[in-house]
């Protein structure tokens, strides 16, 4: 389980990038097709949800609790 | 309960600013919500002007956008003729509190069964960042371009003690705290407030050097105090309304007090019947 970020949706804030303990996020360096800097998942690995099987609630949802358009989700492997 | 139950998927994305904390409110709700398993049916949001006035119309549930400063009024309305509803007021600080203040201190006092979330970000940003009777002291606004020289509201104090049975205060940048309260609130009898700080990089923090959401968020977390760290010594330099005027917020749940609501004092009369 580990957060993926929709293009559709992110503003650019990056807010994730502030909030997350263990730096998963990163600044975006592409624009995307609404015009923003989207920031994007560099270190999936590190994220706390990422050691939990399939179905199972997620430890940390600080990321997904502060982004202001809904824009992370967490996606099962 | 989908998030995108709770909120209508064809109004998505939203149109508030980046970076805008109403968003952070919005999924603070939602996880409330979803967790109690409150039915939204059963559920009226009622919003006064502002961008907080806004976010009922995203919500997948019935709301009333009333006129400026009369969303207690309206809601008042609402829990005394259903009293099965519950009904929940999201609007900002200048529409609560500048334009509608002696509504919400009165509703306070009467103790009616309404949860209210205030979002104060401190200025009137839908209008374009003019002074607000929250801007901190010394805080550059559009009319006051060489720092406010007024004192602000203490939201929080002001409503816990006009009598409310459950008041809080938290920001944005504590969201995990906010979905907490928020859950006691709706549980909690009586009259509820919440005042969330909310960051406004646009027209609050571009003035007063946050324009990025991350310092703004940054500034917010610096300047709250838990309410456990405060000590009330009356010797002390400063009390617990001077802190705020410095824009320092005081965070956590200030009063939690077992009054009997409104509706319920007029039942309890009618029961006991004249006393001879």
């Amino acid at each position: 389980m580990y957060p993926i970020i929709n293009k559709d949706y992110c503003k650019g804030c990056n807010l994730c990038v502030e909030v997350c303990p263990k730096r998963v996020f990163e600044k975006g360096m592409e624009i995307t097709h609404r015009g923003y800097y989207a920031a994007v998942v560099k270190y999936k690995e590190q994220c706390t949800n990422f050691k939990i099987p399939n179905g199972g609630k997620p430890l940390c949802e600080i990321c997904w609790l502060t982004c202001p358009e809904h824009a992370i989700e967490f996606k099962e492997d | 309960m989908e998030f995108f139950d709770f909120y209508r998927k064809d109004r998505w994305p939203h149109q508030f600013c980046p970076g805008c904390g109403l968003g952070t409110i919005m999924n603070c709700l939602y996880k409330a919500f979803n967790d109690l398993n409150i039915d939204i049916d059963k559920t009226v949001f009622v919003s006064g002007i502002g961008c907080t006035g806004r976010v009922p119309g995203y919500i997948n549930a019935d709301s009333l956008h009333t006129t400026h400063g009369r969303a207690i009024a309206f809601a008042t309305g609402i829990k005394l003729s259903r009293p099965d509803l519950n009904v929940i007021v999201i609007s900002g600080d200048g529409d609560l509190f500048a334009i509608g203040g002696n509504h919400i201190i009165h509703a306070a006092r009467r103790n009616i069964d309404l949860k209210v979330i205030a979002v104060n970000n401190a200025n009137y940003g839908l209008t374009g960042g003019q002074m607000a009777p929250t801007t901190p002291y010394n805080m550059i606004t559009t009319t006051t371009p060489y720092g406010q020289r007024e004192y602000p509201f203490a939201l929080a104090e002001l409503i816990a003690a006009a009598g409310a049975n459950y008041v809080a205060r938290w920001t944005t940048a504590h969201p995990n705290q906010l979905v907490k309260s928020i859950k006691e609130a709706m549980q909690t009898k009586g009259f509820s407030f919440i005042e969330v700080i909310s960051q406004c990089p646009v027209n609050f923090g571009r003035r007063n050097k946050m324009g990025d959401p991350v310092f703004h968020l940054r500034w917010i977390k610096d300047h709250s105090v838990p309410i456990s760290k405060m000590t009330f010594d009356i010797n002390s330099p400063y009390d617990i309304v001077d802190l705020n005027t410095k824009g320092i917020y005081i965070i956590g749940d200030l009063v939690k007090r077992n009054r009997s609501p409104y509706g319920e004092i007029e039942k309890e009369i009618e029961v006991k019947g004249p006393q001879e």
